[in-house]
């Protein structure tokens, strides 16, 4: 129960400077992200998840800007990501932290087979691990000395003009084969059945499935210490989407890495996740273990959320109104005006996210917090 | 009376949407100053076309105005050769002393006639067989799509100039030909419209009276072409394909999209189908190309003039006008001093073309789906 | 891999087809002429001219006969070899093959430069364009893109031809110097490929030692080079070959790079780009490696197309620079009505754009894997 914090987000502020004018996509998001825990990100289309994933990352495209708050990473020393330079972002990304998107066909690039895409991150970040696996193979086989020597030699940066022409000209097959088979590897471990042939295919002739496991063997190959899902099941078949969840599980069981899953599908939340985070328009309203969540939510999005869940036998229920704009957004509580608990403040002031309860965080002046 | 003011009123408001889109991407448009400057030229030529009658008014002896008068006292005194401005003549004159200005001005009503009518049809002739092989597929499409590409293939310059060497300069049309088209567009209009009874029973007629006369064929009547004509035709039969390519490709983008389906399983007729859902969803690209086209159309009907196909001696057409003047710039000392002959009508082509291009540039970034309201 | 040998060969039928399409459409067009103009299109040689055979030939070839029996005629009479007997005054009357033997060369001279420039230029400008969008390079290019394919292409010869002669006080048209061309003569000069930049280092190389040169007819209009030899017989060539390669390179390539553009804002747009930064990649080679891969895919047939119609002839420039390629043979056979050369132009367009699209088709099979399976 004392897992360390891995990322911790603090008072995220994103703004997206629009034709139609400042959209406030995010006004101060809370989110920490535990080791060996799933913590799921729930909340409606556009109230944003996405954004607060990408932000991570630092992958926010134009016209978006991250305007304020801290994203703490605990491998770095408690550093914030937001203020790390370009060449620490990246090698950070992927390594670190990873990431893996919606629609995974989508997200591959068709040109390029699944190996090459594999073993392209793989290149990034494990190189000289890889250089010297080849010539230790090499060298214990007594073959190939000259091979060899050039994989020690460009294992050690930095580089000269020469060492990088020859590195570029050789064949290396014995450093591609290494490759090769960690791919496979990978592939294996993500359950793809048949992986040496999986290898070799192009992302339109994968299933969505198999794309998904092939996305997430990609994310994994660098063995992050977190892992980004955002909604990576949501166009997937039911049964599919199961296999998906196991696997995630499992990397938590197995690896004790850190998930931020996102989704707005609560059944996925009830299989699936440790703790949960509710984000509304923009905030985290809150945040608790995914028992208490269900049993005893506190506050009246989540309790309405949850009783909007169609079940046999109950009349339909539904929240009235509608998400407000986020631009030129509303003063106060952001879910004042579809709250059946609004009072005087909740116009006025936002409410400060706390911790209520223990380990439950919540934004709402219902308990507490003037 | 109520019901067509109802009509109206409906059409009113169902257009609202489109009013405003067309609104914003006006509104864009003028953010770009590229966009302006374009408009900006074509307005400057539209106006000179407009008033062309009175900017260079022609001669009170003249039967066709768009054929250049010739300065005859010049002409005693020097028969050939191209004079430099001067106050009588502004531009100068070319070969035969043929008024630069009068050419200049007069040839944009030229330019204007050319590439509107050739652009519009091929615009009609490609819109209707791209439409007809996107909506339609299979067979259909295959059949059509592989006429296109033999269009294509062809050497479009080429096949112009043989059109209009070929052409004789009067087609004696004999009524089975014209039959035989009305019998080629029948058939269309059988597979595009799926007509009701009523209109089927006319077409039906007319396709019995042109297979009937097309074992007889008593009567003839003639139709006289310039030369312009003709190279406006060429340039017509060889330029429907690019349009055709473009919106089979939009056709087949939009088929599949669901509100088609819904009016389909609506009970909508193809034909209606086709006018109220793709046509309009489909049209934007094929502005674009047709405005670019139409700089294009000039910009091939001055080449052939150039060549020697095209307006005749005399003529005010740009590409007429520097043509008659090649040989007359033959040496460097030539080029000095006959620079007017092919300067100034030169300036006129490119800047109408550029004009049109302008627009058709920013039209594409206006309309690009990546930038829309994002 | 088998399955692109088969997507090769599907496309090959079809592309042998549109070949056939592009003959009939062609024949079509020559019917329109009287049977003793068209008794030119089977003659073999010198003699059959001298000795009026014509007669002969229209009844050996049913030139009175229906038209499929013609067509059938014609067709094995071509492939064969015997495209027919060129009276033209340009090609000075020779079997219509050896007109294109020898004059295909020179566009192939002035094409070698102007493609590879055109391309590469494009596509870097594009990418560059793309990613620095609204930046300098895109206003500026998007600037001379559109002023320069508004130009019309006779008149930036005659410009550029002024412009040379103005300065250097000498006339550069043709493929070489007149002078040149009497070396050529007098040596017995031996034209291995055609291409005269060639020729001239191949000649130095092994055809050495061949007859002195002689100042027979020599008439020279502004010599650039003086003393004459194989090697500056290349220097002389290349000389003349820049400025039509200017003229083709301004104007075609603003069309390669507003394609290559739009496409590379397209591709940097996808999803997979995400990906690609999210995995760490530096942003070069996300740009490079991944976006621009995808985003050749449709400049690599725009650009196929490209050449094809600049190896197909370029009318106009040749023209203008009076450069003895196809395209001016084509022209002035049309001028002439010499139907046997208008017909081998056309067929060798077509030739040449067939094999250019299969080469585009197997290009694009090759960079993008999904066409494959189709």
């Amino acid at each position: 129960m004392s897992n360390k914090n891995v990322v911790e987000v603090q008072n995220l502020d994103v703004k997206f400077y629009t034709y139609a004018g400042v959209v406030e996509a995010l006004d101060g998001v809370n989110l920490t992200v535990r080791e060996g825990e799933i913590l799921g990100l729930v909340g409606e289309t556009g109230c944003g998840k996405s954004v607060t994933s990408l932000s991570i990352l630092m992958l926010v495209p134009p016209p978006g800007r991250i305007e304020g708050g801290t994203v703490r990473f605990d491998k770095l020393g408690g550093a914030d990501i937001l203020k790390m330079d370009d060449a620490s972002l990246r090698s950070m990304r992927g390594k670190d932290i990873s990431m893996i998107f919606q629609e995974p066909r989508a997200y591959l690039n068709p040109v390029y087979s699944v190996e090459d895409q594999i073993s392209e991150v793989m290149l990034v970040h494990r190189e000289s691990e890889f250089l010297n696996k080849a010539a230790q193979a090499l060298e214990s086989k007594k073959r190939r000395r000259f091979e060899s020597r050039i994989y020690r030699r460009l294992a050690k940066k930095p580089h000269s003009r020469v060492e990088r022409f020859i590195s570029r000209f050789s064949r290396k097959r014995q450093f591609k084969e290494e490759v090769r088979k960690e791919v496979v590897q990978v592939l294996k471990s993500v359950e793809i059945p048949d992986p040496e042939r999986v290898a070799g295919m192009y992302p339109h002739e994968l299933s969505g499935g198999m794309a998904q496991r092939v996305v997430i063997a990609m994310a994994l190959a660098c063995n992050p210490m977190m892992l980004i899902a955002d909604e990576p099941t949501t166009n997937l078949d039911v049964t599919v989407q199961a296999q998906i969840l196991n696997l995630v599980k499992s990397l938590r069981d197995n690896f004790k890495s850190a998930i931020l899953y996102i989704t707005h599908d609560l059944g996925v939340v009830a299989q699936v996740c440790d703790r949960v985070a509710v984000m509304y328009a923009g905030n985290v309203v809150e945040t608790a273990g995914v028992f208490e969540i269900f049993e005893s939510p506190l506050h009246p999005y989540t309790r309405a959320l949850l009783e909007s869940i169609p079940r046999p036998g109950k009349a339909f229920k539904s929240i009235p109104g509608i998400v407000p704009s986020l631009i030129n957004p509303i003063s106060g509580c952001r879910f004042r005006d579809r709250c059946s608990y609004a009072m005087e403040i909740c116009r006025k002031v936002k409410p400060p996210f706390d911790e209520v309860k223990k380990d439950h965080f919540v934004a709402c002046y219902l308990y507490g917090g003037s | 009376m109520v019901d067509m003011r109802s009509r109206w009123e409906e059409f009113k408001v169902g257009m609202k949407p489109r009013l405003q889109e067309w609104g914003f991407m006006l509104r864009r448009m003028k953010q770009s100053s590229l966009a302006m400057v374009g408009v900006i030229i074509i307005a400057v030529f539209v106006a000179i076309a407009v008033l062309a009658p009175v900017l260079a008014p022609p001669p009170a002896d003249s039967r066709d105005p768009f054929m250049i008068p010739q300065d005859k006292s010049l002409m005693l005194v020097r028969p050939v050769e191209p004079l430099p401005p001067t106050t009588n003549h502004i531009f100068g004159t070319i070969e035969l002393q043929y008024d630069l200005y009068y050419g200049c001005i007069w040839g944009t009503i030229t330019a204007f006639r050319i590439g509107l009518i050739v652009v519009v049809v091929s615009l009609i002739i490609g819109l209707l067989i791209g439409t007809v092989a996107g909506f339609y597929g299979g067979v259909v499409d295959e059949v059509l799509m592989r006429f296109t590409d033999i269009i294509i293939a062809f050497p479009g310059l080429i096949l112009a100039m043989a059109f209009t060497i070929a052409f004789p300069q009067a087609i004696v049309i004999n009524l089975s030909t014209v039959l035989l088209v009305v019998f080629i567009l029948a058939s269309f209009a059988i597979i595009v419209f799926r007509p009701n009874k009523k209109l089927l029973l006319i077409i039906q007629l007319l396709l019995a009276l042109s297979l009937f006369s097309m074992f007889y064929s008593p009567v003839l009547f003639g139709l006289s072409l310039s030369k312009l004509d003709k190279v406006m035709i060429s340039i017509m039969i060889v330029g429907w394909p690019g349009y055709t390519r473009v919106i089979r490709g939009e056709v087949l983008r939009v088929k599949n999209e669901d509100y088609v389906e819904a009016s389909r399983a609506a009970g909508s007729s193809d034909a209606g189908v086709i006018m109220k859902h793709i046509w309009p969803n489909t049209i934007y690209p094929i502005l674009i190309v047709a405005t670019l086209d139409i700089g294009s159309v000039v910009l091939t009907a001055a080449a052939l003039s150039f060549i020697g196909i095209g307006a005749p001696q005399g003529f005010a057409d740009w590409g007429q006008i520097i043509q008659s003047c090649r040989n007359w710039l033959t040496t460097p000392a030539q080029i000095v001093t006959y620079y007017h002959t092919f300067l100034i009508p030169g300036l006129f082509i490119s800047f109408f073309v550029m004009g049109w291009n302008l627009l058709g540039d920013a039209l594409r970034d206006v309309l690009d789906p990546t930038l829309r309201r994002r | 891999m088998t399955s692109l040998v088969a997507y090769i060969v599907r496309r090959l039928i079809l592309l042998v087809f549109v070949v056939l399409g592009v003959t009939v459409l062609i024949f079509a067009i020559t019917m329109m002429f009287p049977p003793d103009i068209r008794a030119y299109m089977y003659i073999r040689n010198v003699e059959q001219v001298r000795h009026g055979v014509i007669e002969d030939l229209i009844k050996k070839y049913g030139l009175d006969q229906p038209l499929y029996v013609q067509y059938f005629n014609w067709l094995s009479q071509v492939l064969q070899g015997n495209l027919g007997w060129s009276h033209a005054a340009g090609s000075g009357g020779m079997p219509v093959v050896d007109a294109i033997r020898t004059k295909w060369p020179y566009t192939f001279e002035i094409v070698m430069f102007a493609a590879p420039i055109i391309i590469f230029v494009g596509i870097y400008v594009g990418v560059q364009a793309a990613i620095h969008r609204n930046g300098i390079i895109d206003q500026l290019s998007r600037v001379t893109s559109i002023v320069g394919w508004s130009l019309p292409s006779f008149w930036v010869g005659m410009l550029l031809i002024a412009i040379v002669g103005a300065t250097f006080h000498v006339v550069i048209t043709g493929a070489v110097d007149q002078s040149t061309i009497n070396y050529m003569r007098s040596t017995g000069f031996v034209h291995v490929t055609g291409v005269d930049i060639f020729d001239g280092v191949l000649n130095a190389v092994f055809y050495q030692g061949r007859s002195p040169a002689s100042t027979v007819g020599n008439v020279s209009t502004g010599m650039v080079i003086s003393a004459v030899n194989d090697l500056s017989v290349t220097v002389d060539a290349l000389i003349h070959v820049i400025l039509p390669v200017i003229v083709i390179v301004t104007i075609d390539v603003a069309l390669l790079i507003r394609v290559m553009r739009s496409s590379m804002l397209e591709a940097l747009s996808k999803p997979y780009i995400t990906t690609a930064k999210a995995k760490g990649l530096k942003k070069n080679v996300v740009i490079y490696k991944h976006a621009r891969r995808n985003a050749l895919i449709p400049v690599a047939t725009l650009s196929g197309m490209l050449v094809a119609g600049l190896l197909g002839g370029l009318v106009i420039t040749e023209t203008v620079f009076g450069f003895p390629g196809i395209g001016n043979w084509a022209a002035t056979s049309a001028v002439q009505v010499d139907i046997p050369a208008v017909l081998g132009y056309a067929i060798l367009s077509a030739f040449i754009f067939v094999i250019a699209n299969l080469v585009v088709d197997v290009l694009y099979a090759y960079i993008d894997p999904r066409i494959r399976l189709d």
